[in-house]
């Protein structure tokens, strides 16, 4: 989902001018705490900000990692016609830290539900940081697959994509039904109280007493 | 510590040494106004030698043996601009006492070269310490020639010594006596904390990669002719301290 962003200060003013210089920042919260964050910005080389609320432990040993690991950043939009919204972030599967390796090699249950940043950051023109970075967009990861095409020169591309869902995605998903005999029967085989449900549907016809 | 681009051995016809960044365009706007948006954080290097005439048959055999061990890229060198001319230096010529970029394959400078380190040592730095991505450091400099901006200059990373970083300086902001203040590109690499770290002016080197082939056809069997590009190298992250026990989960 976005979030809301105020574009005033000294970043503002360097948006506006003829070459802006701003750098993609991409975060991932892995949800079971095994898996450390992973941080990712477009540039080269390391990138240390200011860690925040969501994230402080930011150092110079735990920098943003931008060694052409972050090969595409999906369009990102709002909300707009209450179409739900969904992303796919390209990695590249070859120089990723080894954070990344991580998330890579972990199960796809512990890749499910990891918190998925995006934000801008604005640098001035002898490429410092101006202004705290704004995040944008947040979003939860869904699914990860591991891609290997090969062009006509012979030359092999390895990505890693990962898709993340904003928080309308799963909207069309039904909710939870309970209140069915198979569901019941999956959480307990023996329990037979929604047995009957079946033959309950609108217009059906009790005959009482039998 | 990485292999050597014999530069001087080479003595190559052409260099050129570039910061490439990752412009990218907005459009053309109704009128007429391009806003552009650059992406890289300071950009990386790109060195291209060309016209390297291979006139000798040791040319000839270093440039197999090395061609054999860059494999295609996958090996990191470091590269040797071999540009003494338009460094601070004096003489602006090779006297035969720097030797870097010139192994001619010898056993001792298969690996390590033995004179690593500038024959002079005339800039230093930080005076006040230098912050990762910063482009204004502060150093001493005590060399005969001026700085006048262009120069480029390589330093060191600290714990890895194999990895040299090639820097250029953009312009002087100020100078008293030894003390310097200038504008560097790209952003530093890494953070220098302490004082005492060389500005390597003599041979300004990087440590990059192969892009694409070390092409070299023989003509007549006797005489070649090559090409090569390199790009600037990043070691895996995992190298450079990734593992910090700092970082909570």
């Amino acid at each position: 989902m976005s979030l809301p962003v105020d574009w005033t200060g000294a970043d503002a003013a360097q948006l506006a001018a003829g070459t802006i210089r701003p750098g993609v920042l991409l975060r991932i919260f892995a949800p079971r705490g095994t898996l450390r964050p992973i941080r990712l910005w477009s540039g080269v080389g390391e990138l240390v900000i200011p860690g925040d609320d969501a994230d402080p432990f930011v150092s110079r040993f735990t920098p943003y990692y931008g060694i052409g690991a972050l090969t595409g950043i999906p369009v990102v939009n709002q909300l707009i016609n209450g179409l739900a919204e969904r992303a796919d972030f390209t990695l590249s599967a070859v120089d990723m830290p080894a954070h990344l390796a991580e998330l890579a090699g972990a199960g796809a249950s512990d890749v499910r539900g990891a918190g998925v940043q995006l934000g801008v950051v604005v640098f001035d023109v002898q490429w410092q940081q101006i202004a705290s970075p704004l995040w944008l967009w947040r979003g939860t990861a869904d699914t990860l697959k591991i891609e290997r095409t090969s062009g006509a020169d012979g030359e092999v591309v390895r990505t890693l994509s990962l898709s993340v869902a904003s928080v309308f995605s799963g909207r069309k998903r039904p909710t939870a039904t309970f209140w069915t005999d198979p569901d019941q029967r999956r959480r307990d085989p023996a329990d037979a109280y929604f047995d009957r449900v079946a033959l309950y549907y609108q217009g059906s016809t009790m005959v009482w007493p039998k | 510590m990485p292999y050597v681009f014999p530069t001087r051995l080479f003595n190559p016809g052409t260099m050129n040494a570039r910061l490439v960044g990752a412009q990218q365009s907005g459009g053309r706007s109704l009128s007429g106004i391009v806003q552009n948006a650059d992406l890289s954080g300071g950009g990386y290097w790109v060195v291209e030698f060309g016209d390297i005439a291979l006139l000798s048959p040791d040319k000839v055999l270093a440039w197999r043996r090395l061609s054999a061990v860059l494999a295609g890229g996958a090996t990191p060198v470091l590269v040797p601009l071999g540009d003494r001319r338009h460094q601070p230096l004096s003489p602006r010529k090779y006297g035969g006492i720097d030797t870097f970029g010139l192994s001619t394959w010898a056993e001792d400078d298969y690996w390590q070269p033995s004179d690593d380190t500038p024959d002079s040592i005339f800039a230093q730095g930080p005076i006040l310490g230098w912050a990762t991505r910063t482009t204004t450091i502060d150093f001493t400099y005590t060399g005969d020639v001026p700085l006048v901006g262009g120069e480029h200059f390589s330093l060191q990373n600290v714990p890895d010594l194999g990895i040299w970083r090639l820097h250029r300086i953009v312009r002087i902001i100020e100078h008293s006596g030894f003390s310097y203040t200038a504008e560097i590109r790209p952003p530093l690499r890494t953070e220098y904390a302490s004082a005492g770290i060389l500005m390597n002016f003599d041979s300004p080197r990087c440590l990059m990669r192969l892009d694409g082939d070390m092409e070299a056809t023989l003509e007549q069997l006797r005489f070649g002719r090559g090409t090569v590009r390199f790009i600037e190298d990043f070691p895996s992250a995992a190298a450079l301290g990734d593992d910090s026990p700092s970082d909570s989960p």
